[in-house]
């Protein structure tokens, strides 16, 4: 399968390749580790007239510890977290997540900036020419049917990334370049709860680096990533939990689930249900209760029935609340 | 000393070397100067007629040298078996209509894969669409869009057996069930991709480098499809990365990159896609089997109904021997002394099934054996007690008239229980936790002549060469499971040399004996037997020469590690190479080149009758599984699999083939289903088709048991397509073991682990 | 458009022109006639056509060959010295790690990286650093020991 054609662009500097983007437009793409874009683009899903690869940027590869603050190049490779003792140390829910994503090999090629910014994915979209000819054209694709729910006018793409509900969880923020400003915002206000238009981003802002605060004393964390195979596989349903206690009671906590819907799910409810308690079983049920309610996934996994992906949002999240509490340190 | 001296060895094949540098080649890596790529335009439909194809644009695109459509052929439909010509049911391109998504209706040389692809875009077909059926139930009801003219109710073949007294027998019994299993469409998945190159050169002579499984069958479709003498046409295997039963037919690659090249004079390649491997190449017949058993109340089963459905999809193919085959396993396994058989294989508008290892046995096995468990449980009978007062024993014969002459089976069962400490740990396993067995028989080939060909199944011929070597020359296929490293094996067995001394040409329709091909697990017992004549021949001929100069009576000689001498004297013998040196002078020149053949004993393909392989294999595997009661996750903790592959002529390897048909069998129990919508399969992808990953795999325990049969070459019986049966059916008894839920429908997947446990209360089994 | 790439393959630099929308894959193999390295799916989902990038295992299907300049590019064909082979490709011969080798390229090489950093792997560790590249045939399991055994021997 060959990539369609297009300009290979190698800004020397952030500034200059928001630039580009803001000239090219929606003509152009940024690759960095290129595991997500260029299988896109090898199925014709996608075919930006330009490819801006950051590769040639220098300083976005980092970890570096601010105190306790952590902060993340962007084009910090996915193994380069895997391998951190200091997101081992402190970031356990981190830590879970880069280690079950995709397969060792992608891992080491793909970066923390890429899974951010990984597309939604459905069973209809990602595809190929052939497959879209057959079936017709859905409504990610800018067709006008959704292959999922035949009357659905909102596109239910789901977002897969692993390390987004952990981010979102760590309370983690990004910073975003642009043309002409720098902001940082948190991780859960980059996306929309929508298949078609996911991510906040204008097209000529970048991210460029991840910020994490430093975790509260007494805290702990974990993701709980399900999936059929325990290589090269999306998790059909995720959650990722961090919580602090304070004289043995929730102090604070948050739960966030992945794969159930078109943006990561914070579950404020099954929050509130645990601070200021006891995590006692009867407690986590309640919780997990919670996430099971606001897990809303649609019949957009191959051969994996939506009901059971809402029922495993309970699941992961009891389990990821168990480990979380069991890490707390 | 032992018997042997290199058969029953574990050694690797002399160019094992190459595929570790990277040096060896696969049909995909050839390329000649000059070649055109090709590219295969398919139906979006999943029935339609073709109205009209223009493809006059395409054809003005820059680099594209030709477009073929049906009206380019000689409009000859083909097929797999010709002793029942109703089933050649398949153009190479479509005329009238397509049948499937992915129904090859035209195709594109270029000068780039780029072009090629672009003028596929090009091409404007016509059509109307037609009403579509998926299910093969729905497709035999009247009424359901017709899919092939000649075909009633859309049954493409229909066999229909009664062996015994079936009804008397179900009268008699003390028990009786019936239960229905259902098994899924699954994917060979080989890893390399299908790939054609065509060379037509000046002479007329088509030349094509093709990843089949079996050139023979594919010289003969290709003679038959475009017209073409035996002699204008060679096929030659290459390096193949793998087939398991996906290209023992002849593909659209090789007819296209065939017919481009004929047309436009110069070499043509085309490579599939993992997209086509999985949307449109063969997959594996899913089927519905009804199976309703009689037993005595001691577990003796007595009877035995089977009804099988099966979905071929658009076309035949190997749809004839899938529906025959499991009359075999269904008899040999397990001592049925009354069957009832119906096997009708149907059309439908899906993908079409074909040939995979175990060719629809796994599908019926796993009837047996969860239907099995069920009596035993009604019964109050240990499985494996069950199992070991119904086995097959050696020198019987079966219902069919089948003779066994060995049967491994009783040692199988009796060793793994033994290594998975069954008598201590069945019934004592922590909750969520279970055993299970499965069993099998396999045909070591199968003795269908299926093109009425008056040459023998396999033939082999030895040249040996001035410095002690010889050349063996075989048109078996190594399609990856070693074929030609056992081969060798067999042939310096035979004539005494070491393994290094034999080279191997193999699968070259121009320059190899005719072989049927690498399938129905026929390779060491046919082709093994003719390279063993084949040697032996050879050998003859020098020890002819050597008992003259030796003074020594011929039946006196032996052959052994490059010498041949008086039995217990081989001090006093003659070197291999001065016996080939001597044999060559004594008869003034002529090289010493030996031949062989093999054909199996009858069968009769109109009643069933009589040897339907000259031997069987024999296993039984266990599993270990833990179920995840809140996720319905299985995970498989262990399988010990024993497997009675008669004389092990390389014991790695059978290993090998055991091991890997456990990854096989786990995905096809637990994770692996071709899924689609209206015919279009939904995961033709590596990440959405869940086969198992290095990390997915249980502990295996691989037991060889080896039972001499005298059919095969030094005792040896198949190993390669049986052993991938017993996996699905262990792992699913291992599964009610575990949880007390019977999973009729493959595969068990973790949401109908949950569904199942909501919709009945659990009981825990013993 | 083409564009003039250098690569340094198995120690030996070439320069080519190709197209930029050319993979790693696609250059190695039909430009340059490293056919060792294999296409099995062309998604980066089966590791078959996995080389080493100054020492690190990648997908050379999902890399743009105009990226891997300036990079130390190890195929399968670069492994053998003066005709010795690996010792890890030794060891995939003689313990029955290869059957059809296909995916024997993509697995020795991707072996090969996690020898080069953990001089002896545990089992469970050579499953997950081989957990990215499928094969249909072995079952893994011969190729496990294969890695295996090489490392042991290499200590």
């Amino acid at each position: 399968m060959r990539l369609p054609s297009f300009y290979y662009l190698s800004p020397k500097s952030i500034s200059e390749a928001c630039s580009m983007l803001k000239e090219y437009n929606k003509n152009a793409k940024v690759i960095a580790g290129g595991t997500d874009l260029l299988v896109s683009m090898k199925q014709r899903v996608k075919t930006p007239n330009y490819l801006i690869g950051l590769k040639g940027i220098s300083d976005l590869n980092y970890i570096r510890q601010n105190g306790k603050d952590v902060k993340i190049g962007i084009l910090t490779l996915i193994s380069d977290l895997e391998q951190s003792n200091v997101i081992k140390e402190h970031f356990p829910v981190l830590a879970d997540a880069v280690k079950c994503l995709g397969s060792p090999h992608l891992r080491g090629m793909g970066t923390i900036g890429g899974n951010i910014c990984l597309d939604t994915r459905c069973c209809y979209y990602n595809q190929s020419k052939f497959f879209r000819k057959s079936v017709g054209l859905c409504l990610k694709f800018g067709g006008d049917v959704c292959h999922v729910l035949k009357k659905g006018k909102k596109c239910f793409a789901i977002s897969q990334a692993d390390t987004v509900p952990a981010l979102i969880a760590l309370d983690a923020k990004v910073k975003i370049q642009s043309t002409d400003k720098e902001k940082v915002i948190p991780v859960k206000d980059l996306y929309y709860d929508d298949g078609k238009d996911y991510m906040k981003l204008k097209n000529d802002e970048l991210i460029t680096e991840v910020q994490i605060p430093a975790p509260a004393s007494n805290s702990g964390g974990s993701y709980m990533k399900l999936r059929i195979r325990k290589s090269i596989d999306f998790a059909l349903s995720a959650a990722a939990v961090t919580l602090s206690l304070k004289d043995g009671l929730c102090e604070e906590a948050r739960v966030v689930l992945g794969s159930v819907g078109s943006a990561p799910i914070r579950v404020v409810k099954a929050e509130e249900a645990m601070k200021g308690k006891k995590l006692t079983n009867d407690v986590i049920e309640e919780a997990a209760n919670f996430a099971y309610k606001d897990a809303k996934p649609v019949a957009n996994i191959v051969d994996v029935p939506p009901s059971y992906r809402k029922e495993m949002a309970r699941v992961m999240t009891k389990r990821a609340v168990k480990e979380a509490l069991s890490r707390v340190k | 000393m032992t018997k042997y001296s290199v058969v029953g060895k574990s050694l690797p094949r002399t160019d094992d070397p190459l595929r570790a540098t990277g040096r060896a080649l696969f049909a995909s890596d050839y390329s000649i100067p000059g070649m055109l790529f090709g590219k295969i335009l398919r139906s979006h439909y999943p029935h339609a007629k073709i109205l009209n194809i223009d493809s006059e644009k395409a054809e003005r695109l820059s680099g594209v040298k030709k477009i073929i459509t049906g009206k380019d052929t000689i409009g000859v439909k083909y097929g797999f078996v010709g002793l029942f010509p109703q089933t050649f049911d398949e153009f190479a391109l479509a005329i009238d209509k397509v049948r499937y998504i992915g129904d090859e209706v035209a195709a594109v040389a270029a000068t780039s894969e780029d072009i090629a692809e672009e003028a596929l875009d090009l091409i404007e077909v016509e059509y109307e669409e037609l009403p579509a059926v998926f299910d093969p139930i729905e497709a035999m009801k009247p009424g359901a869009p017709k899919i092939h003219d000649h075909a009633q109710n859309n049954i493409s073949f229909m066999l229909e057996r009664e062996f015994g007294n079936v009804d008397k027998a179900f009268r008699e019994a003390d028990y009786v069930r019936e239960d229905e299993f259902v098994t899924q469409p699954v994917d060979h998945v080989p890893l390399e991709l299908h790939a054609a190159l065509a060379n037509y050169d000046d002479s007329g002579k088509l030349t094509l480098w093709s990843t089949t499984q079996s050139p023979y069958y594919l010289h003969k479709q290709l003679e038959l499809t475009l017209g073409l003498k035996e002699s204008q046409i060679r096929v030659i295997k290459p390096y193949l990365g793998g087939g398991f039963g996906d290209r023992v037919d002849m593909s659209s690659y090789d007819f296209c990159a065939a017919l481009l090249s004929i047309k436009t004079g110069k070499p043509v390649k085309i490579m599939g896609t993992r997209e086509e491997e999985f949307s449109f190449s063969r997959r594996r017949h899913p089927m519905r089997v009804y199976l309703k058993s009689g037993a005595k109340r001691d577990g003796t089963i007595s009877v035995s109904h089977f009804r099988i459905i099966s979905d071929t999809g658009a076309y035949n193919s190997t749809g004839v021997l899938a529906i025959n085959i499991p009359l075999a396993p269904v008899t040999t396994t397990y001592n049925i002394p009354n069957l009832k058989y119906e096997g009708f294989q149907v059309y439908s508008n899906n993908q079409v099934s074909g040939a995979m290892r175990g060719h629809s046995v796994p599908q019926v096995h796993f009837a047996i054996d969860s239907q099995l468990d069920l009596i035993a449980e009604e019964l109050g009978i240990d499985p494996v007690e069950i199992r070991l007062k119904n086995a097959r024993k050696e020198r019987e014969t079966t219902v069919l008239g089948t003779k066994i002459a060995s049967c491994g089976l009783t040692r199988c069962l009796n060793r793994s229980r033994e290594i998975m400490d069954w008598g201590n740990k069945w019934g004592n396993l922590k909750e969520g936790k279970g055993m299970g067995i499965g069993t099998m028989s396999f045909a070591s080939g199968a003795s269908f002549n299926f093109f009425g060909s008056t040459s023998s199944f396999s033939a082999a011929t030895v040249r040996l060469l001035d410095d002690g070597t010889a050349t063996l020359l075989t048109g078996a296929s190594d399609i990856g499971q070693g074929s030609d490293g056992t081969l060798a094996q067999i042939a310096a067995e035979e004539l005494g040399v070491h393994l290094n001394d034999i080279r191997v040409v193999s699968a070259d329709t121009e320059l190899t004996p005719v072989d049927y091909g690498s399938y129905s697990s026929r390779v060491t017992m046919f082709a093994g037997n003719a390279v063993k004549n084949a040697a032996a021949d050879a050998k003859n001929q020098l020890l002819e020469v050597v008992a003259k100069k030796l003074e020594a009576n011929i039946d006196d000689l032996e052959a052994r590690d490059r010498k041949i001498y008086v039995k217990g004297t081989p001090e006093k013998g003659m070197s291999f190479t001065d016996a080939i040196l001597a044999t060559q002078t004594v008869n003034k020149g002529m090289p010493v080149i030996g031949k062989g053949f093999y054909d199996p004993p009858p069968f009769n393909f109109v009643t069933s009758e009589g040897d339907i392989s000259p031997a069987f294999s024999f296993g039984s595997y266990f599993a270990e599984v833990e179920v995840d009661r809140e996720t319905g996750i299985i995970e498989v903790k262990c399988i010990t699999a024993a497997h009675d592959c008669g004389k092990a002529i390389n014991p790695i390897r059978v290993e090998g083939q055991l091991e890997g048909s456990v990854q096989m069998g786990l995905g096809y129990a637990l994770s692996e289903h071709s899924v689609t919508v209206k015919g279009m399969v939904l995961n033709p992808s590596f990440l959405d088709y869940k086969f198992p990953t290095a990390l997915d795999m249980p502990k295996v325990t691989s037991v060889i048991v080896e039972e001499y049969d005298p059919a095969g070459p030094f005792g040896a019986k198949e190993s390669g397509e049986g052993t991938t049966i017993p996996v699905a059916p262990a792992i699913v008894n291992a599964i009610y073991n575990a949880t007390g839920l019977r999973m009729k429908e493959l595969p068990v997947t973790p949401d109908k682990i949950l569904k199942a446990m909501k919709g009945k209360k659990s009981k825990r089994r013993c | 458009m083409k564009k003039l790439i250098e690569l340094k393959v198995n120690g030996e630099e070439y320069e080519i022109a190709a197209d930029v929308n050319r993979t790693l894959l696609e250059v190695l193999r039909e430009e340059l006639g490293f056919t060792g390295s294999k296409e099995a799916c062309d998604l980066g989902a089966c590791g078959a056509c996995t080389v080493l990038m100054d020492g690190r295992p990648v997908l050379s299907c999902l890399t743009l060959a105009i990226e891997a300049q300036g990079k130390d590019i190890l195929t399968i064909e670069g492994l053998a010295k003066e005709g010795e082979l690996h010792p890890l490709q030794k060891s995939f011969v003689d313990h029955g790690a290869i059957q059809c080798g296909f995916c024997t390229p993509g697995m020795i090489m991707t072996g090969k990286a996690l020898l080069d950093r953990n001089l002896s792997p545990t089992e469970d560790e050579i499953r997950e650093a081989i957990s990215g590249n499928l094969c249909r045939c072995t079952g893994y399991v011969k190729i496990i020991e294969a890695v295996k055994v090489t490392a042991e021997q290499q200590t």
